[in-house]
């Protein structure tokens, strides 16, 4: 008898503590877990409002003057990026404008081209087959210039964080391609080429230059890239997620520029400069104008 | 003893035969449980109007906001400026460097890549002379000069190397010396 009772209170003890476990691991245990996660998130949050007020209340936020200015940025943008129909366009207004600038610095060999595999257009003032001999040492550089090509597709795009929620963006086209520009000129017209080259509407941005200066006639070759926006599709269009792909212009969120007011005056222009006269080290060859 | 055994098989159960406090625990566990819960429906509750404290002080003081306007102006205005303060800083790089490879040394080769607040450059000098000693003095104003150049943020230079033979009758040979680094965009 007596070792029946023991066995029976031996199974409601076992009884009991199995609910116990059952409320433990299925309720109180998520609940007391749930608990610091909301005590945490609480803390979290109260934390951020006040260094959110402490913060406002040393910020110093736009006045209507200010507001204008901040509201122009994306015209200002539009504005300086050229507009056109379809892609063709582009590369003949770039020839234009090249070709001008060859024929003011008097350089007497050019050569521009596209695209890698094409043969390129030749500019310059001493007439067609002039060039031969850049063309030759063009050909030498044939690795150098395919593998710089390539650091200007559109997947290594660097000017997202310029563009990204630009309202125009979401009606045109943004494209970017590059052209290769390769001269041989007297040192002083070639710097003052390279130094013009951005100041056309195509507004030509370097990104490489390779440069022989100690050649007979020194030459040259970039690689600019352009921007353009564009009507029609687009073979040259920017694509929206290669900005992680290549260098990006960053904005320090915790910048002290940030919290005080943008005064036009402070952001002073960057001025198409001329370069200061060459001393004549007696190794180049003046420019005669 | 038999009598009182079947006394005991006649009489009904009790309801004391289930005992009580197996319904005391269990009802004690389950106001635990509420209490807990109670708790949490609280804490969510304060979580909620302290997040919508945040956002209504985010709606009347739109820091962020003004901050990202800002750093979107002052991109903007460096990305309407760079085309022209690249292609000033690179040929104007050139032209000092230029002027500083004075004769006899030549500036025989030189390559920039361009970042968008930097750029990275490495060029190639030659020197004719008679060994290594003599080039390297004579490459040793050139570097000199390179230091001066307050763009410039960090080089590294090769030692002097002999580019072609000594040429027959002066002992005399070209030397080359590489350089490489970066300038920032000023």
């Amino acid at each position: 008898m007596k070792p029946r009772k023991l066995a029976r209170s031996f199974l409601w003890i076992l009884a009991s503590l199995a609910i116990l476990m059952v409320f433990v691991v299925l309720d109180w245990y998520p609940t007391v877990k749930e608990l610091g996660r909301l005590r945490r998130e609480r803390g979290d949050i109260e934390r951020k409002v006040k260094n959110y007020s402490v913060m406002a209340s040393s910020f110093v936020f736009p006045d209507p003057e200010e507001n204008s200015l901040l509201a122009r940025t994306s015209a200002e943008l539009r504005r300086v990026l050229l507009q056109v129909d379809e892609d063709d366009a582009w590369p003949a207004m770039a020839l234009l404008e090249l070709q001008a600038q060859v024929r003011a610095e008097r350089i007497a060999n050019a050569r521009v081209f596209f695209t890698f595999q094409a043969l390129g257009t030749e500019l310059g003032t001493a007439g067609p087959g002039r060039s031969a001999a850049l063309a030759d040492w063009l050909s030498l550089q044939v690795w150098d210039l395919r593998e710089s090509f390539s650091i200007t597709d559109q997947n290594r795009y660097p000017w997202h964080a310029v563009f990204s929620g630009s309202e125009f963006i979401r009606q045109q086209r943004l494209a970017s391609r590059p052209l290769v520009v390769a001269l041989a000129a007297p040192l002083p017209a070639l710097l003052d080429f390279i130094n013009h080259i951005s100041w056309g509407e195509t507004r030509l941005e370097i990104v490489r230059l390779h440069l022989e200066p100690g050649a007979a006639l020194p030459r040259a070759w970039l690689i600019c890239r352009g921007n353009y926006l564009v009507r029609k599709p687009s073979a040259w269009a920017v694509k929206e997620d290669s900005g992680t792909a290549g260098d990006n212009l960053l904005v320090d969120p915790d910048s002290p520029l940030l919290w005080q007011k943008v005064v036009p005056q402070a952001v002073v222009p960057a001025m198409k400069n001329e370069l200061p006269p060459m001393r004549d080290t007696g190794l180049f060859i003046r420019k005669k104008n | 003893m038999a009598d009182k055994a079947g006394r005991q098989a006649d009489a009904p159960i009790s309801r004391r035969s289930w005992p009580v406090w197996p319904l005391v625990i269990f009802v004690m566990l389950a106001a635990v449980s509420l209490l807990l819960h109670l708790e949490k429906a609280s804490r969510q509750k304060s979580v909620l109007a302290a997040r919508e404290q945040f956002a209504a002080l985010v709606r009347a003081a739109p820091v962020e906001e003004v901050k990202a306007q800002r750093g979107r102006f002052y991109i903007s205005q460096y990305y309407v400026g760079y085309p022209i303060k690249n292609s000033y800083a690179a040929a104007d790089f050139v032209r000092r460097l230029a002027e500083a490879a004075a004769p006899p040394m030549k500036l025989l080769k030189l390559e920039i890549n361009h970042g968008l607040q930097n750029f990275a450059f490495k060029l190639t000098a030659g020197v004719v002379a008679g060994g290594p000693e003599p080039a390297r003095l004579l490459f040793s104003g050139f570097v000199e000069s390179l230091r001066n150049f307050a763009d410039i943020s960090q080089a590294s230079f090769s030692d002097p190397l002999p580019a072609t033979a000594l040429t027959p009758g002066g002992q005399r040979a070209m030397f080359v010396i590489s350089i490489s680094g970066q300038a920032e965009l000023q």
